[in-house]
C-alpha cells in the first residue's frame, strides 16, 4: 500500500478518527470531493466507529480489582531482596535464636491446652462467595456473623472470597446446605455462593 | 478527572515512581476501564482479562520510573497491556492471527448498500469484529474506540507505521466481507 496510490484508502480510518496531520487531512478531503468509492469507505468506517463506541455492558473488576492490586503491591514490597548478603541473613538468624532463648527464660509459658474434640482448620467446611458490589462492610459482616463465617482468602480476579465455616465440618453436607441457603437469603449482600 | 488528561496521568506516574500508593489508586481509577476494554477485546474472556489487568497495573507500578513522557501516558500503559496479552495468548496457544474461518464473499464484490445497512447495526458490527484476527481486532479497537493515531498504535504494537496501515486496510476488507455476508 502506497500513499501515492490512486485512492488514499490507508489514510481513511485515521481521517475518520480525526488523527491525521494537516497535510494528510487536506489530501484526503480533496480526494473525497470527487471519489464515490472512498466516500463509501468513509461512510462504512464512520458506521463502524459509531457502533464500536456504543456503550457496552461491560463489568470491569472495578473496586475489587483495585483492592486486589493494592494487596499485591503490599506483598510485593515485603519480598526479601535477592541481594541480601549471607552475613546479614546469618546475623538476623542469630538474633532470632537469642530472642527465643530469652523469651523462654523470662516469660512463664502457659500450659498447652487442647480443647476436647478440637478439629483442625482443614476439616472445616469452606464456601466460595461473591458479594454484591454495593454491599457495605457492615452488611457483609452481619451476613457472615450469622453463619459463623470467616473470610480466609480473596478476593480473586473475579471478586470471589473463600469463607470458612467455623462451626461446620466439611463432612456435614446437610448443615452446609442449610448455611448456603441462609447466606443466599441475603439477596442484597450475597450475589453467589458455591461449596468448595 | 479525565482519562484523556495526559498531564494528570503523567504526574500520577511520577508520584507512583516515588512509591506513592494513593497515586496508584488514582491512576487505576482513571485508566482501568479503557485498559480492561482493550484487554477484554483480545482475551475474549472476563476472568482472563481481569487477571491481565492486574498484571498490567502491577507492571505500571513497578515501571513508573521508566516512563519518559515520549508518548502519552495512556498509550504507554496500553503498550504494557499489549505485551501482557500476547504472553497470555501464547500460553493459551490461541491462534493469534487466524481469522475465524467462515465462507465469505470477495470484499470487492460485495453489495455496498447491504454492507452499509448492516454496519448501522451495533450487534452485527461487534459480531464481525469478533471474527477478526487478534492483530486486526487490536488495530480496529485502538483506532476507533481509543481514537489513537497510526503512530501511537505503531508504538504500542512495536511495528512499523506501514504495517499498522496495512493491518487496518485488511481489517476493513474483512469487516466489509463479513457485513456483506450477513
Amino acid at each position: 500500500m502506497s500513499e501515492n496510490s490512486l485512492h488514499p484508502e490507508e489514510l481513511l480510518p485515521w481521517y475518520v478518527n480525526n488523527t491525521l496531520s494537516g497535510d494528510e487531512r487536506e489530501h484526503v478531503e480533496q480526494h473525497l470531493t470527487s471519489c464515490t468509492h472512498c466516500q463509501q469507505q468513509v461512510a462504512l468506517l464512520r458506521a463502524i466507529q459509531e457502533n464500536i463506541k456504543q456503550p457496552l455492558t461491560m463489568y470491569t473488576p472495578g473496586e475489587l480489582g483495585l483492592r486486589r492490586l493494592l494487596r499485591d503491591v503490599k506483598k510485593d514490597s515485603r519480598k526479601p531482596r535477592a541481594w541480601l548478603p549471607f552475613a546479614l541473613a546469618a546475623s538476623v538468624a542469630v538474633v532470632a535464636i537469642q530472642t527465643a532463648v530469652l523469651v523462654s527464660v523470662l516469660i512463664p509459658q502457659e500450659p498447652h491446652i487442647v480443647p476436647l474434640g478440637a478439629h483442625s482448620v482443614s476439616d472445616m467446611a469452606q464456601l466460595q462467595v461473591r458479594f454484591v458490589p454495593s454491599a457495605s462492610e457492615a452488611e457483609i459482616r452481619a451476613a457472615l456473623n450469622e453463619i459463623d463465617g470467616i473470610i480466609v482468602d480473596g478476593p480473586g480476579a473475579l471478586g470471589i472470597y473463600h469463607v470458612r465455616l467455623a462451626a461446620v465440618r466439611a463432612d456435614q453436607s446437610a448443615l452446609i446446605e442449610t448455611v448456603v441457603q441462609r447466606l443466599r437469603a441475603h439477596t442484597r449482600v450475597v450475589q453467589q455462593v458455591t461449596i468448595e | 478527572m479525565d482519562v484523556t488528561d495526559n498531564t494528570l496521568l503523567t504526574t500520577l506516574l511520577e508520584r507512583m515512581a516515588r512509591g506513592e500508593v494513593p497515586a496508584l489508586e488514582a491512576f487505576y481509577k482513571l485508566v482501568h476501564t479503557p485498559v480492561y476494554a482493550f484487554v477484554l477485546k483480545r482475551m475474549r474472556n472476563a476472568a482472563d482479562a481481569a487477571e491481565v489487568l492486574n498484571e498490567v497495573m502491577l507492571e505500571a507500578w513497578r515501571s513508573a520510573g521508566k516512563f519518559e513522557g515520549r508518548s502519552r501516558a495512556l498509550t504507554w500503559v496500553i503498550g504494557i497491556a499489549h505485551h501482557k496479552v500476547i504472553d497470555h495468548l501464547r500460553k493459551r496457544r490461541d491462534h493469534l492471527n487466524e481469522e475465524v474461518s467462515v465462507e465469505m464473499p470477495d470484499p470487492n464484490a460485495v453489495d455496498m448498500s447491504a454492507v452499509l445497512a448492516n454496519a448501522g447495526d451495533a450487534e452485527l458490527v461487534r459480531r464481525c469484529i469478533e471474527r477478526l484476527s487478534d492483530d486486526h481486532r487490536m488495530v480496529v479497537h485502538l483506532a476507533f474506540y481509543e481514537e489513537l493515531s497510526y503512530s501511537e498504535i505503531a508504538e504500542i504494537a512495536e511495528s512499523p507505521v506501514g504495517t499498522i496501515k496495512t493491518r487496518m486496510f485488511h481489517a476493513k476488507q474483512s469487516l466489509k466481507r463479513c457485513l456483506g455476508s450477513l
